[in-house]
């Protein structure tokens, strides 16, 4: 009996193993958004890190993955980041919290609306390679457009030199690594700051509770537009935010997230 | 005929009467409110999660102090009522810098 269930285990442990890829590559990338088109002077810098190779790929923020795992991963740990408040030492929150799981053609997006976690399968793009030509961090890179769905148009300069056709966020499925990409109105804009080897283990982030898997993308863009109207019903916990003065400025900041008008998907 | 117009109509003032009442016990467990120096618990007891009300206030990262007051349905000191917890303090610090609501 003891033998069978050791045998077991190890057949287990084996599987366990083998269903975890290893990366081959992380590339670190830097997005620039202006979120209101309106005010170009309210830029967001998102740092985000890819693990990838040639059949799967995480792209994910790390302070989202150290918060998340702290809290429901099973790699709990302290996390070193914490804001001190009247209730007590709390994690830090991420301002960045979602991520793109890639198995090999599937593209599963994770994306906050408000305090829930909303989860879908994106649409692959069509790429048109163009002619243009540039060198980036020593690598040539050939410059390719597509249209997504949701009528943006995207730039993205990708190199050959290294073969693995992953990007940052849902841009992939080219022949080489996008290295630097950007939107017609550069109000999004997205760079490679450093690209090196990594054996690390691919995994994704548990989002724990308030994580929803959604049947379709379009499920998702009429959440966040009636998050928009109405931020409120998505923040839950009928939060109500006071400034020093003891002053209620919910309605306020209801009204800047409204303003949001710039996407990335 | 008339007779079943009486049950219904029997029927229809029994339910009316039961909802009066519940509103009432609404109003009151409503009213029922504690405060304490750092915790402000208010029992609202016709939520289906009985969630609690919290305030909490903290130096947010411009140097100023925000507070908010929020409900959780989750016990305090757990990875939920945490999560809600500092998703609110980000709500709150997320005014200070005007950069946070993406």
């Amino acid at each position: 009996m003891k033998k069978l269930l050791l045998i077991g285990l190890f057949v287990s442990n084996f599987f366990y193993t083998s269903a975890q890829s290893k990366a081959v590559i992380q590339v670190d990338y830097e997005t620039k958004m202006i979120t209101d088109s309106l005010d170009k002077n309210k830029v967001s810098y998102m740092p985000y890190t890819l693990l990838s190779n040639n059949e799967e790929s995480f792209y994910y923020n790390k302070d989202a993955e150290r918060f998340f795992n702290s809290l429901f991963g099973n790699k709990k740990g302290k996390n070193s980041d914490v804001i001190q408040t009247s209730l007590g030492a709390i994690p830090k929150y991420p301002k960045y919290k979602g991520s793109v799981h890639k198995l090999k053609e599937k593209l599963s997006v994770s994306l906050p609306i408000g305090k829930y976690i909303f989860n879908f399968e994106e649409p692959a793009l069509k790429w048109e390679v163009l002619n243009e030509t540039k060198e980036i961090k020593g690598f040539k890179c050939r410059l390719a457009k597509t249209v997504t769905d949701t009528k943006d148009t995207f730039f993205a300069w990708y190199t050959e030199d290294i073969p693995i056709q992953d990007g940052p966020f849902r841009f992939k499925g080219l022949s080489g690594l996008i290295l630097e990409i950007y939107n017609l109105s550069k109000t999004i804009e997205i760079y490679a700051t450093e690209v090196k080897k990594s054996d690390q283990l691919i995994e994704t982030i548990n989002y724990g509770n308030d994580f929803i898997i959604l049947k379709s993308k379009d499920e998702y863009l009429k959440a966040r537009k009636n998050y928009l109207e109405n931020p409120s019903a998505y923040n839950g916990n009928n939060i109500k935010v006071f400034d020093a003065g003891g002053n209620n400025i919910t309605r306020k900041i209801n009204e800047a997230i409204s303003k949001n008008n710039i996407f990335l998907d | 005929m008339k007779k079943i117009f009486f049950v219904a109509a029997m029927a229809v003032t029994s339910f009316a009467f039961a909802n009066t009442s519940d509103v009432k016990d609404v109003k009151l467990e409503a009213s029922k409110t504690t405060t304490s120096s750092t915790k402000e618990k208010t029992k609202t007891n016709f939520a289906k999660f009985l969630a609690d009300t919290w305030s909490v206030s903290f130096t947010n990262s411009c140097g100023g102090t925000s507070s908010a007051t929020f409900t959780s349905e989750y016990a305090d000191g757990t990875p939920g009522f945490i999560k809600d917890l500092a998703h609110v303090v980000n709500t709150a610090d997320a005014w200070c810098d005007g950069n946070g609501f993406n």
